[in-house]
């Protein structure tokens, strides 16, 4: 089946299947309905979380991989689209997938939304988003119903001091049954020493004739944009609602920002601040793309509240490539599970785990 | 630290393990019995049972890991008492068609095809409409439902494309 039609597929069932969430009333109240009954019988009790009295620090195996597909995209049906286009076949990550061990954190950044219609010749060319930070310019149109033998050629770009006049686009189309959309992106658009955060350009888009790209266009569609944002660094906010959780320990990635040599990941979890510091640094990494996993970073900002611990880290590695596919791991870690006078046994699953490892019984 | 001490701290952690896995399965849990059942109240009823019972039997929860498991086993049990004493069909035509720009003629085929859709939907075998509820009623992950089923997340995921692509076939015979 084509991704496509999957994803069409998908999309009908969820409305055939549709059903609305619950009142917040409802959810509320039953709630405090159900808390205020008081405590159920304690003593059977087994679910707990890691303990916080100081005592015997052991290494339990951890394996928390979050693999996030990054590309550029505007609204989420191309969002979609673009993804199934870039879907990566990975061997190695096919095991962890199996194993439920991958999260798939669905990340992309917020264009700027324009929806610039411009129609010539009855044909209608809509600008419907930009995105630019230092490493990218993107641009997404949508490109009506055409004559047979049409298409766009790629866009440039003028009017503003800090872009870079030579700068060469590349482009993928996606068709649909009504239009096609179409994404230009090229990289390095800022030039050096340039701190603009905001800026005033134009584009020009030719419309020509399918496979003649040296003749006059037949048309060209120009967009004045005013104010467009120049991100720094690439953040993307992930969409990661629920934590992964591997052996009760459980991670939410909150967002990526994306640089050329440096990359900050900001994560929330169940475990103490103090635990945290105590992690050796070969025990986290990041894998950009295809390149070797990183494991040299660097604690920018920690902050304890509650139940949950929130992290910013920074990796000194990064990237520019249009896609990317990041690879953020927790390979063994190390926590407090109770002290050495009135240790409760360790949780069923773990026992083998610390056996092999010399650290139980 | 005396008994009493122990107790209350044991009590507080109780709650919050209760609040967190309420806050984040009570939406899934109401759709998946809202979908089963007739009504807006007949599904809080049966929602309040279902959390009232996780909140009971939750201190002796012990599968770590496998929360999703063990809370559908009682999502389904009580939907197997419900449906001992009470079944009822639900009407085909109670959709819900999302805002869209089509005029009332494209409504009306969008609505019929949703309505054979349906149709064709609650006429799949247990296992398969099962899967439809917990994917796309529920919104599920795959790896939850491989959770639920006792299954993998790729096994999951084939699966429902395999579904997916029936069901689509079974739409196209029945425009032919």
């Amino acid at each position: 089946m084509r991704k496509k039609d999957r994803m069409e597929m998908e999309e009908r069932i969820s409305e055939a299947a549709w059903v609305d969430d619950p009142e917040q009333d409802f959810v509320d109240s039953l709630k405090q309905k159900i808390v205020g009954k008081g405590s159920p019988p304690i003593g059977s009790f087994t679910h707990r979380p890691l303990s916080r009295r100081p005592a015997l620090l052991i290494l339990a195996n951890v394996f928390v991989l979050l693999a996030a597909i990054i590309i550029v995209a505007g609204p989420r049906k191309v969002y979609a689209h673009i993804k199934a286009f870039f879907d990566i076949d990975d061997p190695g990550l096919h095991t962890m997938e199996a194993a439920g061990l991958v999260t798939d954190l669905e990340m992309t950044p917020e264009p700027t939304l324009l929806s610039s219609d411009k129609l010539i010749e009855n044909i209608s060319v809509i600008l419907n988003w930009v995105y630019i930070d230092e490493g990218r310019l993107v641009l997404g149109f949508t490109l009506g119903s055409v004559p047979p033998g049409l298409t766009l050629d790629t866009p440039t770009i003028t009017g503003h001091p800090s872009l870079r006049s030579d700068l060469t686009f590349s482009s993928n189309a996606v068709e649909d049954e009504n239009a096609s959309q179409f994404i230009f992106s090229a990289y390095n658009p800022i030039k050096a020493d340039e701190n603009a955060r905001e800026i005033n350009f134009g584009v020009d888009l030719p419309l020509i004739e399918t496979g003649d790209a040296d003749k006059d266009p037949l048309a060209v569609y120009h967009y004045d944009l005013e104010g467009v944002p120049v991100h720094k660094g690439q953040t993307y906010e992930t969409k990661q609602s629920h934590p992964a959780e591997v052996n009760e320990l459980e991670f939410l990635v909150k967002s990526v920002k994306f640089m050329p040599s440096f990359t900050e990941v900001e994560f929330c979890t169940n475990i103490s601040a103090k635990e945290i510091l105590a992690l050796r640094k070969s025990d986290i990494s990041l894998r950009i793309g295809e390149k070797p996993p990183v494991q040299d970073y660097l604690v920018l900002e920690l902050a304890e509240t509650g139940d949950e611990t929130c992290i910013q880290i920074g990796f000194f590695d990064g990237g520019e490539s249009w896609t990317e596919k990041i690879i953020f791991q927790f390979q063994q870690f190390g926590f407090v599970i109770g002290n050495r006078e009135s240790t409760p046994p360790p949780p069923r699953h773990l026992r083998q785990k610390l056996e092999d490892v010399g650290l139980y019984p | 630290m005396d008994f009493d001490q122990t107790s209350v701290i044991k009590a507080k952690h109780h709650q919050r393990v209760f609040e967190k896995h309420y806050k984040k399965w009570i939406k899934p849990v109401y759709r998946y019995i809202r979908y089963r059942v007739n009504t807006d109240k007949e599904a809080e009823d049966l929602t309040s049972q279902v959390f009232l019972k996780v909140y009971e039997q939750l201190p002796g929860y012990a599968e770590k890991g496998r929360f999703p498991a063990w809370l559908f086993t009682i999502v389904r049990n009580q939907m197997t008492d419900y449906f001992r004493t009470d079944r009822q069909d639900i009407p085909l035509e109670n959709l819900h068609l999302t805002a869209g720009k089509d005029n009332l003629l494209d409504h009306a085929t969008r609505k019929e095809d949703l309505i054979r859709l349906r149709r064709l939907i609650r006429a799949l075998p247990e296992p398969k409409l099962e899967l439809i509820r917990l994917r796309f009623v529920a919104q599920l992950t795959y790896r939850e439902i491989a959770t639920i089923t006792d299954s993998t997340r790729e096994a999951v995921r084939k699966q429902t494309v395999r579904l997916l692509a029936h069901l689509k076939d079974q739409m196209e015979e029945d425009h032919a």
